[in-house]
């Protein structure tokens, strides 16, 4: 699939949508244009560091390079678009898991789903591994005095 | 030297605990290089938050012995697999598998072991030589000048990170507002917070930065295996033939022939890593290069222990050096000198020219852990590196999610907070997203921990000059010069396309030999 949209100017004209959008929305708050005891526009560092994007899209829409497809852009796919918000959002439910489950119960599960869709076999050996892992972290972070969420186990670790 | 602080060094540095650290960050380091995909920056992200449950010299022990190892242990999948554990090895890929095919893999491991180690050891010892006299230059810097110093290092980031100009400037911009979330670094005052009360501290740097280095990193590779399924390649042949004792090891006589293309090494590393930008991807790529140019017939590329040679002092060497900008002027020159700034600073030591005043005891252990590291990587390597070959069969489907737990852990264990986790979860989805456009991540990160002292001196420097902002930017001949070398370096950047010819040296010896 290639296509203007993956080239560096459509990646340019997206960082000045995000960064102007950003720009605006800064540029309305009222704290960006309190001037500071020393005389310092308190919002004059997020708004260069936003210019600094604006200028940067800028000169990817124009640059010699704007016509080139990243390596990185060619092979995306729809994939691109599910696989890292579904992975996140498993590991954002494991910890959320963990608040209440704790991390022995809560992680077994994320990691046998996890393993298990990228592909381990047989499910015997992601069974083990997905217990087996945990109950190490554990015990090694216990070991090095990090307390990990304990959740309904706390009576028990 | 101050020999009371050295004393206090020898009494940090020397303790069962601090070398145990050292040994396990040694060990760790070494693993996690020879696993393909994973860096040191990932492995320093995930250990940061373990860092400051320990002693400072502890601390270090752990994050330099990690940085050495993985710097060495890169070399062994890129001999055993032909498959780099991180680029920084790429360049050893053309003669160390060659040499693995032809049944010489231990002599290739032997070789890029024993010359990791010496030009890691010769230029941490440069190190040990010149940052104390930079720093006490620096030391005479005003906030104009340190100013000014911060945006050339950012500019050199920005502009020799990647090939891409825009987007190497565009991920220091990022970083810059990233780093201007919450209060104001000299009144105080939250700002630019979105509305949300737990944005108020800012962004903590623990989640930044294993979100950015090693989260969008499993997001990458989860995607990539369920892209494709990845078959090793008569592996088991080649593992069993590191592991045979038939197998031809290094003489010493076939060490010192390679003094030629280490003493190479040595000076491109040395002076690559000190500038910020480059990295040990270059500076292998260089070293490479140059012997092969300049020793025919070594017949570099066709299988040569020289090769290997070249490559692998031309990355180690950089290891030291990389933490002359941050130890002698406050300002990170790569991720992993970032990276090991933010321990110290969650250690509660800025790194800075003062700090050769302030905690020279500091200082004196670190410049003794670069070196002793050295020789934890010499025995760890030795005594492992034909085991950790087995490490990169280890399936990427049990590593990616058992990382991503680690991540998890690593960014709730820093404070306890939740917040983070989420946090750390959104900046990891910010550098797939970065990853997939092609913007580093690198730069982000460096001017996210320099973005409050920028702020700061700026800040200082206009008080001084009593709100006239053209005495505050223009008040000193070097922070005249200092502007002008940012504007010559962009402009030339631009001109000449460096970014562009620096990222074409890994391609253009990659195109050259056939494996």
């Amino acid at each position: 699939m290639q296509g203007w949209w993956r080239s560096n100017q459509a990646v340019g004209l997206y960082i000045l949508l995000i960064a102007g959008g950003l720009f605006l929305y800064v540029w309305a708050q009222p704290w960006a244009h309190r001037v500071m005891r020393d005389g310092f526009l308190l919002g004059l560092m997020p708004m260069i560091g936003l210019g600094f994007m604006l200028v940067c899209g800028l000169g990817m829409l124009v640059d010699p390079l704007r016509r080139e497809v990243p390596e990185t852009l060619r092979e995306v796919g729809w994939g691109d678009v599910w696989v890292p918000p579904v992975m996140l959002l498993a590991t954002g439910l494991c910890f959320w898991a963990m608040s209440w489950l704790g991390f022995v119960l809560a992680a077994p599960p994320f990691l046998l789903f996890v393993m298990l869709w990228f592909g381990v076999r047989p499910l015997r050996l992601a069974l083990v591994l997905s217990v087996a892992v945990p109950v190490a972290v554990f015990a090694f972070f216990t070991l090095l005095g990090v307390r990990l969420p304990r959740g309904v186990l706390a009576g028990f670790l | 030297m101050q020999i009371e602080a050295f004393h206090d060094a020898l009494a940090l540095v020397f303790t069962v605990e601090t070398l145990a650290w050292l040994a396990i960050g040694v060990f760790l380091g070494v693993g996690l290089g020879a696993i393909p995909g994973l860096t040191a920056s990932t492995g320093i992200a995930l250990m940061l938050p373990l860092s400051f449950t320990l002693e400072i010299a502890g601390a270090l022990g752990l994050l330099i012995g990690l940085y050495k190892g993985a710097v060495f242990g890169g070399s062994i999948s890129a001999i055993s697999f032909a498959t780099p554990g991180a680029p920084d090895s790429a360049a050893t890929v053309y003669d160390g598998y060659k040499l693995t095919k032809q049944g010489k893999g231990r002599k290739a491991i032997l070789t890029a072991l024993y010359s990791s180690v010496t030009a890691d050891t010769a230029s941490d010892i440069v190190v040990i030589l010149v940052a104390p006299t930079i720093a006490l230059l620096a030391l005479q810097f005003g906030p104009t000048e340190r100013l000014w110093l911060m945006v050339v290092a950012i500019t050199l980031l920005g502009t020799l990170s990647g090939r891409h100009l825009a987007k190497g400037m565009l991920s220091a911009g990022i970083g810059l507002f990233l780093g201007t979330i919450g209060a104001d670094p000299v009144s105080n005052v939250a700002r630019n917070t979105f509305g949300q009360d737990w944005l108020r501290d800012g962004i903590h740097l623990v989640p930044l930065v294993i979100g950015i280095f090693a989260m969008s990193q499993m997001l990458d590779q989860g995607l990539e295996l369920l892209r494709r399924k990845r078959v090793p390649e008569r592996v088991q042949e080649r593992l069993a033939d590191l592991f045979g004792k038939k197998s031809e090891g290094l003489t010493f006589r076939e060490y010192l022939s390679c003094w030629r293309e280490m003493g190479i090494g040595i000076g491109v590393g040395t002076f690559v890593g000190a500038l910020p930008g480059l990295g040990a991807t270059v500076a292998a790529f260089m070293s490479y290069g140059i012997a092969k140019q300049l020793f025919p017939q070594k017949r570099i590329g066709e299988g040569s222990i020289h090769g290997i040679a070249a490559a692998e002092s031309g990355n180690n060497a950089t290891v030291g050096p990389t933490l002359v900008p941050l130890l002698a002027f406050g300002i990170p020159g790569s991720a992993t000198a970032a990276l090991i700034g933010a321990a110290l600073i969650l250690q509660g030591i800025t790194p800075s020219p003062r700090m050769f005043t302030l905690h020279a005891e500091v200082i004196y252990a670190l410049f003794l852990i670069l070196i002793l590291g050295n020789f934890f990587n010499l025995g760890i390597g030795r005594a492992f590196a034909f085991v950790y070959a087995r490490l990169g069969q280890v399936p990427g489907e049990v590593l990616v999610p058992v990382i991503m737990l680690m991540a998890v852990i690593g960014a709730f264990a820093a404070r306890g907070d939740a917040s983070d986790v989420y946090m750390m979860l959104g900046l990891g989805f910010l550098g797939f997203l970065m990853r997939r456009a092609g913007i580093p991540e690198a730069p982000l990160v460096i001017t996210f921990l320099i973005a409050p002292l920028l702020e700061e001196n700026l800040r200082r420097a206009l008080l001084i000059n009593r709100g006239d902002w053209g005495g505050a930017l223009f008040g000193s001949a070097l922070g005249i010069g200092l502007a002008g070398f940012a504007l010559f370096v962009i402009l030339l950047t631009f001109k000449l396309n460096v970014g562009r010819r620096i990222a074409g040296i890994g391609h253009a010896e990659e195109e050259r030999p056939k494996r």
